[in-house]
């Protein structure tokens, strides 16, 4: 059991300092993915920001674990803004 | 004359609660507070009713806040209830036999504990108290609805925002004090088991209302700041709370 921080990037900075405990880090991985599912649920429009939505999972020692990169890309692999405005 | 501050301890709030929604004589309320009852500490996360539980009591909270909770096989938990001090924790025993969820202690809490039996007895004498028991069902159930609403469709800012409103309202109507000076009971964990998020989804949604100005953080917990701004941002209309009845 550890404590784990989830650090987000959409456009802006979030840094959690509160963090929450998981078993391990296999499982802060899975939260990481929970965690970004949930802000894409939340907001859709997150990714219109700087066109990703970064999740970085942290041990209490400060070591990144992993990122979630979340975005879009068009038919040419290109990073898309996704149509703003409409729900 | 029967005067509700002279109820016994315990019975005071359940009648404040009952109060709230329902007239009753005050031959109703005496006979409420002559009730057999005993009094019960448990800690927070003490078991009060278990699912599966064939219960023959009606425990009050008369003070803190009890949850019931939900787990599914894989042991994703979910709080599908919150209750607060005056709420009579189990009228449904009184029409169904197995107990059909959690019920917990949330914080320390003081229960006044009356047998189903009893209360029965006065429930078929007194059309008015049965009457009440129904709307105190029912509320509940619409509260229910109400949050089926709140983790389908709204928001994470939204839906937390909502359910301090309704914590504040509810608390508000039965003289406990709201949310605006008294703190949320939830920690953390909690809220993201109410509202269907992840903890750390919670913080960061915390830290929005916080910086909106709606809510206030400090060492001992979280308040209410700003009411108006707090309903605005949940559109929160207190219509399924039932809070006028007259």
């Amino acid at each position: 059991m550890g404590r784990y921080f989830f650090h987000t990037r959409d456009g802006h900075h979030e840094i959690d300092e509160v963090g929450v405990d998981l078993p391990d880090d296999a499982a802060a991985g899975l939260e990481a993915v929970r965690y970004g599912g949930s802000l894409l649920a939340d907001d859709p429009h997150i990714l219109r920001h700087d066109q990703l939505l970064r999740v970085e999972c942290v041990d209490d020692t400060g070591r990144l674990l992993c990122t979630l990169l979340v975005t879009s890309v068009d038919a040419n692999g290109n990073l898309a803004t996704l149509a703003p405005g409409s729900e | 004359m029967f005067d509700r501050d002279t109820a016994p301890p315990g019975m005071g709030i359940f009648l404040a609660k009952l109060l709230s929604h329902s007239l009753l004589s005050t031959e109703d309320q005496a006979a409420i507070a002559a009730l057999p009852h005993q009094t019960r500490h448990l800690e927070p996360n003490d078991y009060i009713l278990r699912e599966g539980d064939r219960s023959d009591i009606c425990p009050v909270l008369r003070s803190g806040f009890a949850y019931r909770q939900k787990i599914t096989a894989s042991g994703g938990r979910e709080i599908v209830s919150i209750k607060i001090p005056g709420d009579p924790l189990d009228f449904q025993s009184m029409y169904l036999r197995t107990v059909d969820h959690n019920l917990q202690a949330l914080t320390a809490v003081e229960l006044t504990v009356i047998m189903i039996s009893d209360f029965e007895r006065l429930v078929q004498a007194r059309p008015a108290i049965a009457r009440a028991v129904m709307v105190d069902i029912l509320i509940e159930a619409s509260i229910g609805r109400e949050w089926l609403l709140n983790n389908g469709r709204r928001n994470a800012l939204a839906r937390l925002a909502h359910l301090f409103c309704e914590l504040h309202f509810r608390l508000h109507d039965t003289g406990s004090g709201g949310l605006d000076i008294r703190k949320m009971p939830l920690t953390q964990e909690q809220l993201a088991d109410v509202l269907g998020l992840t903890p750390v989804h919670v913080n960061r949604t915390l830290k929005e209302l916080e910086r909106s100005g709606a809510i206030a953080r400090d060492g001992r917990g979280i308040r209410i700041a700003d009411l108006k701004s707090l309903i605005a941002t949940a559109e929160f209309s207190d219509v399924y709370l039932h809070r006028d009845q007259s």
